[in-house]
């Protein structure tokens, strides 16, 4: 009884630290797969062990004392937070886009525009032969 | 950005059918160079900082640009054009989720296929 109570309650720090990890892991690494970026599935897996450890946490923490259960209350509050941070960010934020009904339809002709290229030569785009692949991204952060 | 790494793994696919490859940032000429030496990319990124381009194909994204305050960003899209016309296109409803480069590859082969 006495061992048990002395013994740390892992659970309640590993919870919050993996729901950051599950979190921050998207942005810093998933997010170059396509595999785990359009369905972020491996994070929401995270996410859910980071819970599931939290409330685990919870569990061992009720009943031994004051600190240690607003210490689980707490751990399992952070990890539901973030959690629900990501859900909003993937589900919610990135559909922050203006409507796509305004975007060059198709069958319309190359716009006539020319751009700098990355060494500073100007690129005509009416002026490429064969066919042309444009991709359009928000930026190299 | 994620997704030009995916298409210069498809290189020579777009290659073999005669395609040329190219991207449109509002990024600056410098700041391009930075990103096909870090990427490796084997096609141009062009730069396109006072957004014509992007508003001549009607992407732009007003006052989303998290680097500069109020600065406009292009939403990501990705045209292929033969023949001189657009022939197909995908401009996701989620910045997150974008076209895979087989995706985009089998387009350029259905867009040759169809213009020949």
């Amino acid at each position: 009884m006495n061992q048990a109570r002395t013994r740390w309650n892992w659970p309640v720090l590993l919870g919050p630290l993996l729901a950051l990890v599950g979190f921050a892991s998207y942005f810093t690494l998933f997010y170059w797969w396509p595999v785990v970026r359009d369905v972020p599935w491996l994070n929401y897996a995270l996410l859910v062990l980071a819970l599931a450890l939290s409330v685990r946490g919870l569990q061992h923490a009720l009943g031994r004392g004051a600190l240690r259960v607003s210490a689980a209350v707490l751990g399992t509050l952070f990890s539901f937070g973030v959690s629900a941070l990501f859900l909003w960010y993937v589900t919610a934020y990135s559909r922050n886009l203006p409507d796509a009904a305004s975007g060059l339809p198709l069958g319309a002709p190359v716009p006539a525009v020319t751009l700098q290229d990355h060494q500073g030569e100007p690129v005509d785009l009416r002026a490429i032969d064969g066919p042309l692949v444009l991709v359009f991204y928000r930026g190299f952060w | 950005m994620s997704e030009l790494r995916g298409l210069q793994l498809r290189i020579d696919g777009f290659r073999e059918l005669g395609a040329e490859v190219m991207a449109v940032v509002i990024d600056p000429v410098e700041e391009n160079r930075k990103v096909v030496e870090r990427l490796g990319l084997d096609y141009p990124i062009l730069a396109d900082p006072d957004g014509r381009a992007i508003r001549a194909f009607g992407l732009l994204h007003a006052g989303a640009n998290p680097m500069v305050e109020g600065a406009d960003m292009a939403r990501p899209a990705t045209y292929v054009f033969a023949d001189g016309r657009a022939r197909w296109r995908d401009i996701t409803e989620n910045y997150r989720v974008r076209p895979g480069a087989d995706q985009v590859l089998e387009a350029v082969r259905e867009a040759v296929a169809d213009a020949s």
